[in-house]
């Protein structure tokens, strides 16, 4: 199966409706009016498992160069649409079991290739996404899904630190610190379906170790140094671990009950903060991985990367203070961050062909 | 005179020098420095390039692979440009140079 010429170019726009929807939806649910959104309930899956899981998905099809592996963004780019389009939820239920369990096996492939923990970790994340999509094919209230929609995400981002950690030595105590920390995610994914506060507690401590870790040891208090797009991308992930702190201890002394204030907080540190701080950081090279587009760093990438943190940080402010517009202004100062980052990647997505061109004319 | 065996062992040199532009965006290395280029060589003017990546769930490998194609495409007198993506052996921290490990302050 090759869907490199058709399939890939409907993935990436499912995927990007995925985004666009679910931060819509975001903003309605905060109270603003943005038209009209379908699925007002599907927020977190349309965005955790959804859109995340197709790009992940996508990253590892793309790396593997195995047409099977492919099944994984798709079958995922297809909940999407099913939970869009206000299916039955088992229907996009059932495709999320089936990419998880597929990412899954993509992981143990790529253990067969590469005997290492950070695809062991990875392979823990793909655990969390399948846990996560069962717990919603058996119509679970989804604060009981967040630890292991989380958890997916978390262990994802993790194993892929570990792996360029192996750049500037890990040690013994390392491995074992980070496979210990990967077994308490997963603990606390699956406790949670059924208790969600211990279950939170335990996923929160899980956050608090992984967090600490990467703020110690990862690559990025290196690279930081190294001027233009490396020390982009090492602030935005330093920045986002710092978030992952925030919510470990957030989820330690508060856990996860909908209903009251710091949910929003206790959630959105966690995939704004920490993911959306990562998907910012990483855009510059795996958008040229999936699409082939080069994208040329500019000073531009700061401004949206700032505006997410900043407006993350009034919004956690409202949040944790009962300061009801501090949250809705943080919230949209949030989405605005992430469409501004995806007209400046469009903008330099452009920039690098107008480049290429005007190279490929001159005599 | 320079004859055709000469002329491959330049190409080669060259072809090195042209994988050196090559940036790993994320380390800010180069690709020869992290290791990931297993082998160049030159028949008749014909580049064939063996590399790899650091692990094989990595999806830069063909963004590695294209950028290299444009580097060598750039050298004088090349004929075809072939590059392998290749996970055989796979990639261990041990291949990374000197330069690299200064750089990152390898600890290892």
């Amino acid at each position: 199966m090759n869907l490199r010429g058709v399939g890939r170019p409907a993935i990436g726009a499912a995927a990007a409706a995925g985004l666009v929807f679910g931060v819509l939806i975001g903003l309605t649910r905060m109270g603003w009016s943005v038209g009209n959104p379908p699925a007002l309930g599907s927020h977190g899956p349309l965005l955790a498992l959804g859109f995340l899981g197709t790009v992940i998905g996508m990253e590892r099809a793309v790396a593997l160069r195995r047409g099977w592996v492919w099944v994984v963004p798709a079958v995922a780019a297809g909940a999407i649409v099913g939970l869009l389009s206000e299916l039955p939820r088992w229907a996009p239920a059932v495709l999320l079991t089936i990419g998880g369990v597929g990412l899954v096996g993509v992981f143990v492939v790529a253990h067969r290739l590469q005997a290492e923990l950070h695809i062991t970790i990875m392979g823990a994340g793909a655990a969390c996404w399948t846990i996560g999509a069962a717990g919603l094919l058996a119509t679970l209230e989804i604060h009981r899904l967040v630890p292991a929609m989380s958890g997916f995400l978390v262990l994802t981002i993790l194993g892929e630190r570990l792996e360029l950690a192996r750049l500037i030595g890990v040690s013994r105590a390392s491995r074992l610190w980070l496979l210990a920390t990967s077994v308490i995610v997963v603990s606390g994914a699956a406790v949670s379906l059924w208790f969600v506060r211990p279950g939170a507690a335990i996923s929160g401590a899980g956050f608090l170790a992984a967090a600490g870790w990467l703020a110690r040891k990862d690559v990025a208090r290196r690279t930081v140094k190294v001027a233009g797009v490396t020390r982009f991308m090492a602030v935005a992930l330093l920045l986002g671990y710092g978030w992952l702190l925030v919510a470990g201890t957030i989820w330690v002394t508060r856990g996860l009950t909908p209903g009251v204030l710091s949910y929003d907080a206790a959630v959105h540190v966690v995939f704004l903060g920490f993911v959306f701080s990562m998907v910012f950081a990483h855009a510059p090279i795996i958008v040229p991985a999936l699409t082939g587009r080069a994208v040329p760093y500019h000073r531009g990438f700061w401004t949206p990367l700032v505006l997410l943190h900043a407006t993350l940080a009034l919004r956690v402010v409202g949040d944790l203070s009962a300061w009801t517009d501090g949250r809705r202004w943080g919230g949209m100062g949030n989405a605005i961050a992430i469409a501004l980052f995806a007209v400046v990647l469009v903008f330099s997505v452009a920039r690098g062909a107008r480049r290429w061109a005007s190279r490929a004319s001159t005599p | 005179m320079v004859d055709a065996n000469d002329t491959d062992i330049a190409l080669a040199d060259q072809a090195w020098s042209a994988l050196d532009s090559v940036i790993d965006p994320e380390l800010g290395l180069p690709i020869t420095d992290l290791g990931l280029v297993y082998e160049v060589s030159v028949t008749d003017g014909d580049l064939h390039v063996e590399m790899t990546t650091t692990t094989p769930i990595c999806p830069l490998g063909e963004y590695l692979t294209g950028q290299a194609k444009t580097a060598l495409a750039g050298i004088d007198g090349v004929g075809n440009v072939e590059i392998m993506l290749t996970q055989e052996p796979p990639w261990t921290p041990d291949r990374l140079s000197e330069r690299a490990r200064r750089q990152l302050g390898h600890l290892g």
